[in-house]
């Protein structure tokens, strides 16, 4: 966005047409799109309320009283940075250098972060990353290689989405745009989620689901296209692998067993199965919703695997995959190598992301195994609200001997930390931020205003820390560059430009080329050297490294998964003893007799997460996040609109405000997450309930993403 | 070009408020000058959600303009102008008359363009003054807030600020269509932004096969400048406006 700067105050805000998240996804269509105007989202717009909020930490603060007290004095940047190093010099030497625990959000200054961290000798560098989306990502590379695929929705004659609510959950501020013109050139929208979601109020159809089964509809649906012959033959054929077990696997998911798992009629299935299998091109997607749960990344390879049924991927209105360019990381010669992380990563959880397991670490910090953490840093995460179930995230934490946070506002992280750092507004900092786009581009986020508090933004601290810490790798490196230098040669060896030319581009960012379609049919170049496994096709490089398949005569790049092709068995799963197919599981915690009712939660445009509920400007817009129950229910329940009762899971209780609404499958109730603060500011305080409270903690067994959305509970006056 | 409207696609609008809130920053406003309200019927497993967003509907006959003691609403179309005995022109000048001993010159650049009075039919007022470059910083001077103005708008467009931020400010406000950024070509701040590409800001003239009625909106005497694109399905007759839930 451009900002407005009147005497040094912003006034406001305006989009920014250089910058095609808020155009659309395609560089073809961003062409002729841009000219009618990049959006903002309500956050943006109101973002200014944030850069004034007077709860605003004021500097950096020592707590005096005990954790929770809320008493705090101001201690001065010099004494912070001595402070902090003190007692993180002290905690390595006493318990060794992977007692710290380190997390982050995802999108700022992580190579700085990544690089205190590893030099500091702590493998337990996190971020938020695992309580977002990673079973979405670990689903999709595991069946097509790729992470992070993106619908070309605009260009879709037919959309398809299994719990994603993009037309509220705005993360990218063109998705209502690219839904929305797709919808006027009449494609139709259809929406499964146990929830009316905005989305699915603009859908052509809204298909109601018990919570964590949409593995089961997908793969009922791939039954019928399979039993009918619908399959895109050809596709399947060159490639797939792995087509042979499934088509044998599939028998299993008749849409007769599915309507009894998933509530979904069979005529319904049978009759979606039949649109997807007539209908050139679509789009079907899933996100948060079956990525909240306990069989996650099942689920998503189920739903990933419909698409390349119908070989619709990688083509102009499909699922497509996207280049990307961003910073590079500098390397580091470490003295030692790391030792194991705290969470399970790499070990317990083969496949994880590089993001971490917060569950897991959290429990780290309440058992002592696989050892016991000392120290945390949280930097602009709310880890106490934020990661499923709030009481065990303050247990945890108060076992930790010292606790640095760094955000703008007091946090419930923040009340138990020993020192907080106030963090900067994104007006006031760098960042550079890889755009989610089908074609690499990247902007740059610069100061706008200076800090709202004399200092420095939190990159510049926890370099000063590093420097303090004497942090240095084999040959030297460590903090003693400035933040722009530092970004600068990141960008150099990212994107082949630097600081300052970035600075000068139209907008300060940064495209570079055109979406680009098919890309495994390309032809690769093989070097010398490069061997070809005549019998699997696979042409690999004098390392060993794939590099591409045979096809035909030509040697193409194909799909980035181990065979080079789609896989709709996985080999590296069995390897690891983990189930191959997408078989699907029943979620581990569901509703019981004692606790009858699924409890869900989702996003909503006006709010980013838990952290802009003190912006008194979107917090006025909606100051309460009342439960849905659906109106049968609530009648065989006795509730009344508005009124207050009592909702408990085995995991914790509070009171909640009912809605009554025929928006919301009968067996579950649900809520906008992010409300029930008990700290943050006076504006955030005390507003609606927080349903992380109700969760059991757990991780997702594959791809270690935190369970946010799968627990059962009973409600009563 | 005439009469500006506001073209609300229903079809479109998610309830996002952005709009809104991009009022809101533009004008560094206490109050929401725009607001999304929201409504819900129909039965599981079909039930229907609508967002409705609406701001001051620059009408025709503006009952604001009319019902204010002391003239501080004034409507950029010549031909209204002409019609109000309150506006005096001399010498290519106009005035105000708010007593029949007290007169005031409107700020030419309000109404006035290469000369010519500005047709753009947007409400505004006519006693305040932008600084910035149209941005913030308004003054006002006249209102003697009566609420009149609320009074009689059958949608109650103007609304007090219970707490303005000095003496200057206005203490009964309305959207006035971002007439500065819209002289300039520009579309004003809740169109420019909104992510649903649901509304806009064009001739009146153009939108003839456009409806003036949708749930929770009725076209008054007052001849409101804005027209509806429904939603694409039938609604249902259970339709009731609720909170932002």
């Amino acid at each position: 966005m451009l900002v407005h700067v009147v005497g040094g105050r912003v006034e406001g805000v305006i989009p920014n047409d250089e910058n095609p998240i808020g155009v659309c996804n395609v560089s073809q269509d961003y062409g002729r799109e841009r000219g009618r105007g990049a959006k903002l989202c309500p956050k943006g717009n109101a973002s200014v309320a944030s850069l004034y909020d007077p709860d605003r930490v004021p500097a950096p603060l020592r707590r005096i009283g005990p954790r929770g007290s809320g008493r705090w004095e101001a201690i001065s940047w010099e004494v912070a940075i001595k402070e902090v190093a003190g007692r993180l010099r002290e905690i390595k030497e006493r318990y060794g250098p992977e007692s710290l625990f380190w997390c982050s959000e995802d999108a700022s200054f992580i190579n700085i972060q990544k690089d205190f961290c590893e030099l500091y000798g702590s493998p337990n560098f996190s971020m938020h990353s695992n309580i977002c989306d990673v079973s979405r990502k670990l689903g999709y590379k595991l069946v097509m290689g790729h992470d992070r695929p993106l619908g070309d929705l605009q260009n879709s004659k037919y959309i398809m989405l299994f719990g994603w609510n993009p037309l509220a959950a705005t993360k990218w501020a063109h998705l209502p745009a690219i839904i929305n013109r797709a919808r006027e050139l009449g494609a139709k929208l259809v929406v499964i989620d146990p929830v009316f979601t905005h989305t699915a109020a603009k859908a052509d159809e809204w298909v109601p689901i018990r919570p964590g089964t949409d593995g089961v509809l997908a793969l009922a649906m791939a039954h019928v296209i399979v039993k009918e012959g619908l399959f895109d033959k050809d596709f399947a054929r060159d490639w797939t692998t792995g087509f042979e077990e499934f088509s044998r696997f599939i028998k299993g998911y008749s849409p007769k067993w599915a309507e009894k798992v998933t509530s979904v009629p069979r005529e319904t299935i049978g009759r979606l199965a039949m649109e997807l299998a007539s209908t050139r091109p679509f789009v079907v997607d899933a996100w948060s919703g079956p990525g909240h749960h306990s069989n996650a990344t099942q689920a998503t390879k189920a739903i990933a695997l419909l698409p390349v049924l119908l070989g619709q991927i990688d083509r102009p209105g499909t699922l497509l995959f996207p280049e990307r360019k961003g910073p590079k990381r500098r390397g580091l010669k470490l003295e030692r190598p790391l030792p194991p992380r705290v969470d399970g990563l790499g070990t317990k959880y083969p496949f994880g992301h590089g993001s971490g397991i917060y569950c897991e670490a959290r429990d780290a910090m309440l058992t002592g195994k696989p050892y016991q953490l000392h120290a945390g840093v949280f930097v602009f995460q709310n880890f106490v609200m934020a990661v499923p179930n709030t009481t065990k995230n303050v247990e945890a934490l108060k076992r930790l001997d010292f606790i640095v946070t760094v955000d703008t506002l007091l946090s419930e992280t923040a009340e138990l930390a020993d020192i907080v750092i106030p963090g900067s507004h994104f007006f006031e900092r760098y960042e550079l931020i890889a755009n989610w786009t089908t074609w690499p581009t990247l902007a740059l986020r610069q100061p706008v205003v200076g800090s709202h508090v004399k200092g420095m933004p939190e990159y510049e601290f926890v370099m000063a820390l590093g420097r303090e810490l004497g942090l240095k790798d084999k040959e030297g490196k460590g903090f003693e560059v400035s933040h722009e230098e530092y970004m600068d040669a990141e960008l150099r060896a990212g994107i082949g430009i630097g600081l300052e030319e970035l600075k000068g581009l139209p907008g300060a960012v940064w495209k570079s080329g055109q979406t680009r379609y098919e890309k495994h049919l390309e032809e690769v170049k093989v070097p010398e050297g490069a061997i070809i496994d005549e019998k699997a096709g696979i042409v690999r490089n004098k390392e060993g490294k794939t590099i591409g398949i045979k096809l035909g005569e030509k040697i193409v790049r194909g799909f980035d998964t181990p065979s080079k092709k789609i896989e709709f068995f996985s080999k590296e799963l069995k390897e690891k003893a983990f189930e191959p197919l997408p078989r699907y599981e029943e979620p581990e915690d569901r509703p019981t007799k004692k606790y009858p009712l699924y409890l869900v939660a989702w996003k909503q445009a006006e709010h980013t997460h838990g952290r802009t509920l003190n912006n008194a400007w979107l917090i006025d817009l909606k100051p309460n996040n009342p439960l849905w129950v659906n109106t049968e229910t609530g009648k065989r329940l006795g509730l009344a609109e508005g009124e207050e009762v009592w909702m408990e899971s085995p995991h914790g209780k509070a009171r909640v405000k009912v809605h009554l609404t025929e928006g919301i499958h009968p067996e579950v109730v649900g809520l906008h997450h992010g409300y029930g603060h008990w700290a943050l500011g006076k504006l955030a305080k005390g507003k609606g309930v927080n349903d992380g409270l109700f969760m059991p903690g757990k991780a997702e067994r594959l791809s270690g993403e935190g369970i946010t959305k799968e627990v059962g509970v009973k409600i009563y006056k | 070009m005439g009469q500006l409207a506001f073209v609300v696609n229903q079809d479109n609008c998610i309830g996002c408020h952005a709009c809104e809130m991009a009022c809101k920053q533009q004008w560094q406003t206490e109050l929401n000058w725009r607001k999304v309200r929201h409504f819900e019927g129909g039965e599981y497993p079909k039930p229907v959600r609508l967002f409705l967003s609406l701001s001051c509907h620059h009408c025709q006959e503006p009952a604001c303009a009319q019902a204010c003691p002391t003239k501080r609403y004034l409507k950029r179309d010549p031909e209204w102008i002409r019609r109000q005995s309150w506006i005096k022109e001399r010498d290519g000048k106009f005035y105000v008359v708010i007593t029949p001993t007290r007169e005031e010159e409107i700020p030419g650049h309000l109404i006035m363009s290469d000369g010519k009075l500005l047709e753009d039919g947007l409400v505004i007022y006519n006693d305040v003054i932008f600084g910035n470059g149209g941005r913030g910083d308004y003054r006002n001077h006249r209102c003697i807030q009566c609420g009149l103005c609320e009074k009689e708008c059958p949608y109650h467009v103007p609304r007090r600020n219970p707490e303005p931020p000095d003496e200057y400010s206005p203490r009964w406000e309305k959207c006035m269509g971002c007439y500065p950024l819209v002289q300039q070509g520009v579309p004003p701040a809740c169109a420019h932004t909104c992510m649903g590409l649901a509304l806009e800001m064009k001739p009146l003239e153009t939108l003839k096969g456009l409806t003036s009625e949708v749930p929770g909106f009725r076209y008054e005497d007052t001849k409101p400048s804005v027209r509806f694109i429904p939603v694409k399905s039938p609604l249902p007759t259970n339709i009731v406006e609720t909170p932002n839930l």
